[in-house]
């Protein structure tokens, strides 16, 4: 039988796609931590962080087809779903939110940066370099969206920017930290 | 193709965004479809979803926690497997997609393979590890002892026997299925051409409308064995041709398979 503990990522999903829980299980031993991470990063909560984690490998229990390793690892693969179902519970709660009058600012603002400060201090040195050597607005524009969880729309709202402008920060922002990565020796 | 070129230069600059999941519903839906058609800006997206997943990884030494996995353990327990998405519903039904599934392989053959097959839903996942592979039939060969039970299974009187066939022209007898009671199972007398030595056949079980992999049988398969799950009976069994690292579901229309 395969040995769970030294088998590969790749493995271990075919073995899912097998119905096999042992390798759920690994898989979650691996990279349960990172997905509850980021999604906590996100969210700004523990307990939410809990339910978007729950929804991760449950949805690679069922659908370990959409996993393709010839497109990035494993944890890129969660991280990326993770993400999408953090932003997708954030904008629910905050359209909820916004019915009963609180602005979607305070909400996806709360907790924020605490969770932010227990990111960095984990945060590898290159990444920190890398991510430090871009211009100000870009860093910061990037960091709204994906970590703040906002729309480009949002964060332009938030800066009092135009929506354009923000918009090719962003792009020109991960062209310019694709190259930081690069120059820091940062391995995708 | 002008329309391509408008779509780059105002989509284009959303792609930035869309890496992010910073896009409104509509916007990210406008994105995804010029994309999957577009391998320039299809491109510029990879990219971006790499710098991203980067970004994600970064801070994260700490331990998955322990009481999330209960939940997700709870969660997926009896699930053997969801209903809406099966893969393969019947053989039947596998005949009425059969024009699908060649379209799916021939596409994952080509340059535009990604978007496409991301449009037909089919993705496949490559095995990177042969080392650790689960159910290399192949292994079972080289351990001492791997066709032990070859000859017993044979001539076992509660063993189900199989004749897969070839799905093309003639329904051509192409190897034995011997299915033990207890799960052990071997396939004997294969007669399927010789592939080339980056391509494999595989070979899955059909067990509540889905297609499981049972496992790689090599480019050029003679006898191989396997395992299946006794608690779940399949209701057939097929053989695929795919990357020689197999795949996690079917990329290519079956070239023989044998009803239970």
């Amino acid at each position: 039988m395969i040995d769970l503990a030294t088998a590969s990522d790749s493995t271990l999903v075919v073995a899912i796609a097998r119905w096999h829980e042992p390798a759920l299980a690994e898989a979650y031993r691996r990279h349960g931590g990172a997905v509850h991470s980021l999604a906590r990063r996100v969210l700004g909560s523990a307990e939410a962080a809990d339910d978007v984690t729950q929804e991760v490998f449950v949805r690679l229990w069922e659908k370990p087809e959409r996993f393709d390793s010839n497109r990035g690892s494993l944890r890129s693969f969660l991280l990326a779903v993770a993400h999408s179902r953090a932003v997708d519970h954030l904008r629910s709660q905050a359209a909820r939110s916004a019915r009963e009058e609180r602005s979607a600012q305070q909400v996806v603002a709360s907790g924020y940066d605490l969770e932010r400060h227990v990111w960095d201090l984990h945060l590898d040195e290159k990444v920190r370099k890398a991510v430090g050597s871009l211009p100000d607005a870009e860093r910061q524009a990037i960091e709204m969206a994906y970590f703040g969880g906002h729309t480009y729309r949002q964060v332009a709202a938030l800066l009092g920017q135009p929506e354009g402008t923000v918009k090719a920060r962003i792009r020109n922002g991960l062209s310019r930290l694709r190259q930081a990565f690069e120059r820091e020796g940062v391995q995708v | 193709m002008t329309a391509r070129h408008d779509d780059c230069a105002t989509l284009g600059e959303l792609i930035g965004a869309y890496a992010l999941d910073a896009l409104e519903p509509e916007e990210a839906a406008a994105v995804a479809e010029h994309v999957a058609g577009c391998p320039r800006c299809a491109q510029e997206l990879d990219e971006h979803r790499d710098t991203v997943g980067l970004l994600a990884a970064a801070g994260v030494p700490a331990a998955a926690p322990p009481e999330v996995w209960d939940r997700i353990a709870g969660a997926i327990e009896g699930d053997g497997g969801p209903q809406d998405a099966p893969i393969l519903t019947s053989l039947g039904a596998r005949r009425a997609k059969r024009s699908r599934w060649s379209l799916a392989a021939r596409v994952t053959a080509g340059a535009a393979a990604a978007a496409a097959a991301a449009l037909i839903g089919l993705q496949t996942a490559r095995v990177d590890n042969l080392d650790h592979q689960m159910h290399v039939l192949s292994a079972a060969a080289r351990q001492p002892g791997g066709f032990q039970g070859l000859a017993a299974a044979l001539v076992d009187p509660s063993a189900q026997h199989l004749v897969l066939t070839s799905t093309g022209p003639g329904q051509k007898p192409l190897a034995q299925l011997v299915i033990l009671p207890s799960g052990s199972a071997y396939m004997v007398g294969g007669r399927m051409a010789p592939l080339p030595a980056d391509n494999t056949y595989q070979l899955w079980a059909i067990v509540g409308g889905r297609a499981i992999s049972v496992g790689l049988l090599g480019s050029h398969p003679t006898t191989a064995a396997f395992t299946v799950d006794p608690a779940a009976p399949a209701k057939a069994y097929l053989v695929t041709v795919e990357p020689a690292g197999g795949v996690v579901a079917p990329t290519a229309a079956p070239v023989a398979e044998a009803e239970a």
